[in-house]
């Protein structure tokens, strides 16, 4: 059996003892094509994170999983590691004795959000950097599947940093079942004699999965694709007034600015470069399981790569919003198409043509994103002497691009 | 700019959507490739591809929800802007008001001082 089908059939089987959330499901098992694949799931109480996290794994590992619960005691040396005594007793020697957490191929974090703040640091490591620490002394980690659960409304809650959930490639939510889903659920419990997880069968081993994460990594993204996604994130991240520099976050910085109505102003705090790669890695593995991808795809992609690493300025239903704001999105460029935005761009990138630069400007003064390029394009004719300052719709706006150790910074005039 | 694939990918644009410029002018042409139904029209395309509005027209609840999000903004934006201009109506008056003052001021100065 081709590895494409053992995939096609771990997402059966998960399925077929999982009620309901099959677009959750799916997203999971494409996350897995990747290395260090890391899932987070959020639902309220009993709606099935622990369910799912098990099948997933035992699906991908077998037995070779280890779950930590943030609702229990947990010590570093159930997660990391811890010496061994004799070792330090009989020849004064540290030794640790790495913790199966660390060694184990899936691994599951339940109720990540109880973790004490001293356990998440370690597996923040451990997600950065591949590898743990533990007395001085470090080990690299294999590769892996980590899968974690949380319920952000519970009371109990840690506030875990930002940057820790930035880690995880996708965010999925669960919702609880309809009225029919539940007759279903009884169903399938009575089928597998109540016991749903102890069912679920190793679909592949680590090395299949290895192998075809592999696979997945050769796919050659075309570039069109490559732009979609490039573009997607760009447009959640520009601001014309820094904000990642800035002092006063949004809605207060977006005050009488021109991209008042941009998705920009939406968001508080803006998307990190971690999500390029996770849309990346989906992408190329939709391509690899199904041969084709298109950008409708990618924006379906998108939610479930977004929510948790952005703050938005206002919302009362996460997922109703990005859903939203990715419709924005499609229309902005369904805009930038029928401005013919990036023919211009192209055309402009091999020489000055005042009636080209004429249009792009006009494009630019209703998008950051191509603005950014344009006024990029401003400083290097600048430089050839093809253009004056002054003409330039960077001075004209009163916008200004200033390049530091290799960060691009916008500044409006009157900040300087 | 010097990105290889983000040279690729403006090409690949130009490719599909291509734009001739010639000395003095930049021109493309509009491709409509959809087909006319019976069936109700879209809100979006008819705004974003001019298609022609029919009898009945169908709006997603978060096209909906979108517009009707750009449209508060707009109405918060007017009245920002009505106040701004009600602020500079009485400025005006009150700027007109102390130049007529003045100048009357003056005029009887020169009056005394004649």
């Amino acid at each position: 059996m081709s590895l494409r089908n053992r995939i096609l059939d771990l997402e059966k089987e998960v399925k077929s003892r999982f009620v309901g959330n099959e677009d959750v499901i799916h997203a999971m098992i494409l996350n897995q094509l990747h290395p260090r694949s890391t899932n987070l799931i959020r639902a309220p109480r009993g709606v099935g994170k622990s369910t799912l996290m098990l099948l997933m794994l035992k699906g991908l590992s077998g037995d070779d999983l280890v779950v930590i619960s943030g609702a229990s005691e947990v010590k570093r040396g159930e997660v990391i590691g811890r010496l061994h005594i004799p070792s330090l007793e009989k020849e004064g020697v540290e030794r640790v004795l790495w913790a199966s957490f660390v060694n184990a191929r899936g691994k599951g974090l339940d109720e990540v959000n109880r973790l004490n703040p001293y356990t998440t640091a370690n597996i923040h490591h451990l997600m950065q950097f591949g590898e743990v620490w533990a007395y001085g002394q470090k080990t690299p980690v294999e590769d892996y599947s980590l899968v974690a659960n949380e319920n952000p409304m519970d009371a109990t809650s840690f506030i875990h940093p930002p940057p820790f959930y930035d880690r995880f490639d996708i965010c999925i939510f669960l919702s609880s079942l309809t009225l029919s889903e539940k007759f279903r659920l009884q169903e399938l419990m009575n089928d597998y004699g109540q016991s749903l997880v102890d069912s679920m069968p190793q679909v592949l081993s680590f090395d299949e999965l290895g192998e075809a994460r592999k696979e997945v990594s050769e796919v050659d993204l075309d570039p069109e694709l490559a732009g979609y996604i490039n573009l997607l994130v760009r447009d959640f991240q520009a601001c014309i007034r820094d904000k990642e520099r800035s002092e006063v976050r949004p809605p207060a910085l977006c005050e009488g600015c021109h991209f008042i109505r941009n998705i920009c102003s939406e968001i508080k705090e803006p998307l990190s470069e971690r999500a390029t790669i996770a849309l990346m890695n989906l992408t190329k593995a939709v391509i690899w399981l199904y041969g084709e991808c298109d950008l409708e795809e990618v924006l379906r992609i998108a939610l479930w790569v977004l929510p948790h690493r952005v703050t938005l300025v206002r919302t009362s239903n996460l997922l109703v919003s990005f859903g939203e704001l990715l419709v924005r999105e499609r229309i902005k460029m369904e805009d930038r198409n029928f401005r013919r935005e990036w023919p211009l761009l192209n055309e402009l990138r091999k020489g000055y043509n005042s009636g080209a630069y004429k249009l792009a400007k006009e494009a630019a003064f209703e998008d950051i994103t191509f603005a950014e390029e344009l006024m990029k394009l401003e400083e290097r004719w600048i430089g050839e002497g093809v253009l004056r300052k002054e003409e330039t719709f960077a001075t004209q706006m009163g916008w200004r691009i200033t390049t530091r150790r290799g960060i691009t910074q916008y500044e409006r005039g009157r900040y300087l | 700019m010097s990105s290889e694939k983000f040279k690729k990918f403006l090409e690949s644009q130009a490719e599909k959507t291509p734009v001739s410029i010639g000395e003095r002018k930049i021109s493309w042409e509009e491709r409509d490739e959809r087909k006319v139904s019976a069936q109700p029209s879209d809100f979006l395309e008819s705004v974003y591809f001019g298609e022609e509005i029919r009898d009945t027209v169908v709006m997603e609840r978060s096209a909906a929800s979108m517009l009707k999000h750009q449209l508060a903004s707009l109405e918060d934006e007017n009245e920002h802007l009505r106040k701004s201009l009600k602020i500079l109506k009485i400025a005006s008056i009150v700027v007109v008001v102390v130049a007529i003052a003045i100048i009357y001021n003056l005029w009887l100065l020169l009056n005394l001082l004649q």
